[in-house]
């Protein structure tokens, strides 16, 4: 299930919804062998024991008002999905003007810096322009100390907070192993993202995208049109001032 | 008093690194969140110094400790590390008094001193080396000459 929040808001009431779940859970079998414990050393935990019905109301009305006020904030989190989804069609569709879109693919993806405990940082896809490749399973492995743990494109633009702009030599339909492991190393992939990647791109343009001057997360332009590269120095200057537009008209749509 | 020059991005060469390497092509361009829109020149009087500052697309907070060349301040980005201003001490109390040639040999010898000894312009530790580059290439005679002239009155 795709979670994005573009209001803070929501992502917070989410995890007070989980954490009054995760109280639930440990406070229901704490309040059935209650009488059995020895409270004494712990007053207060006695004090609990002797009020379980209105500590389990407490925690069940929480949780019911913070899943309420987090289904209610959902709808304008889809509205803002719309949007980005509108912006990024709009940021594909002035980078790659000339791509022959009857025989290729151009793209314009807009990944999250993600974080858990325990399991590190990692690019989650947020949204895709156009209507194909919609399952946004794409993840790159980032971090912020160790250069080798960043992979993808997306996750080597992350790593030099830089324009990244790669041009590689377009993958055969039916590759040879030496050109597969070329086209990996290239782009920085391990196995398993290679496997995993639905558009094998000859032409990448990434750049980070900030919220008040850290890294929110990367927005990545792909295609598979050899010829959409940029070959004059104008078209490079053009592309220059097309990604100002495309950062700027994501700023205002993230919080 | 303030004098503002704007910057013509379509004439900004510098602020790229490309390697060829084995058919791929590899470009690291600086971020467009440190190609500066406007170049502000302020001459600060109670402290003698003229202070350039640069404008981008976002306000990023500077950092706390400004990096001190000799007599030039340079303060950088808290978390980018672009130059946000440039600050240089002037001998007289008046904009006449203040030498294009002087300012310019002050700037370019301080940020020279700035990268020297960084070895990869495209690495997120240190100065932000293409960013410098615009810099330099933004603050010619003819920028350094409109940001002290004095501001027409009215």
């Amino acid at each position: 299930m795709r979670r994005f929040a573009a209001n803070p808001l929501v992502a917070w009431l989410r995890r007070a919804a989980t954490a009054t779940a995760a109280l639930a859970l440990v406070a229901v079998p704490y309040f059935k062998f209650a009488d059995s414990l020895d409270t004494k050393a712990y007053p207060y935990l006695g004090w609990l024991a002797a009020r379980k019905t209105g500590a389990i109301l407490a925690i069940l009305l929480t949780q019911a008002i913070c899943q309420l006020l987090a289904w209610i904030l959902s709808w304008f989190e889809r509205h803002d999905l719309g949007r980005i989804h509108e912006a990024l069609d709009q940021i594909a569709a002035r980078h790659f003007p000339n791509a022959d879109l009857s025989q290729y693919r151009v793209r314009a993806t807009l990944f999250k810096k993600r974080r858990a405990w325990l399991l590190g940082c990692w690019l989650g896809a947020v949204d895709r322009s156009g209507e194909n490749y919609r399952r946004l399973r794409s993840i790159f492995s980032v971090n912020d100390n160790i250069e080798s743990e960043n992979t993808g494109v997306a996750g080597l633009c992350y790593w030099t907070e830089m324009t990244v702009c790669l041009e590689v030599k377009p993958v055969d339909d039916e590759p040879t192993p030496a050109q597969t492991g070329d086209y990996k190393s290239k782009t920085h992939l391990t196995d398993e993202e290679y496997d995993c990647l639905l558009l094998k791109s000859c032409f990448f343009l990434a750049t980070c995208i900030k919220v008040n001057g850290k890294k929110w997360g990367v927005l990545v332009l792909d295609t598979n049109d050899p010829n959409a590269a940029p070959s004059s120095k104008t078209m490079e200057k053009r592309r220059r001032g097309e990604l100002e537009h495309a950062t700027g008209l994501l700023a205002t749509l993230l919080r | 008093m303030f004098t503002h020059v704007w910057v013509n991005p379509d004439r900004l060469e510098k602020g790229r690194v490309v390697r060829n390497v084995d058919g791929m092509v590899l470009t690291v361009e600086v971020s467009p969140y440190s190609v500066p829109k406007y170049v502000v020149g302020r001459h600060d009087k109670t402290r003698g110094r003229f202070v350039i500052e640069f404008k981008y697309i976002d306000d990023e907070k500077a950092a706390p400790k400004p990096r001190t060349i000799g007599d030039v301040e340079i303060r950088e980005g808290l978390y980018s590390r672009k130059i946000l201003s440039i600050s240089v001490p002037i001998d007289g109390p008046d904009h006449e008094s203040i030498s294009v040639i002087n300012l310019h040999t002050q700037i370019t010898k301080a940020l020279q001193e700035r990268t020297r000894g960084v070895k990869d312009p495209a690495s997120p530790h240190g100065p932000d080396v293409l960013n410098q580059e615009l810099a330099e290439e933004i603050l010619d005679d003819a920028t350094l000459t409109e940001l002290i002239a004095e501001p027409a009155a009215g």
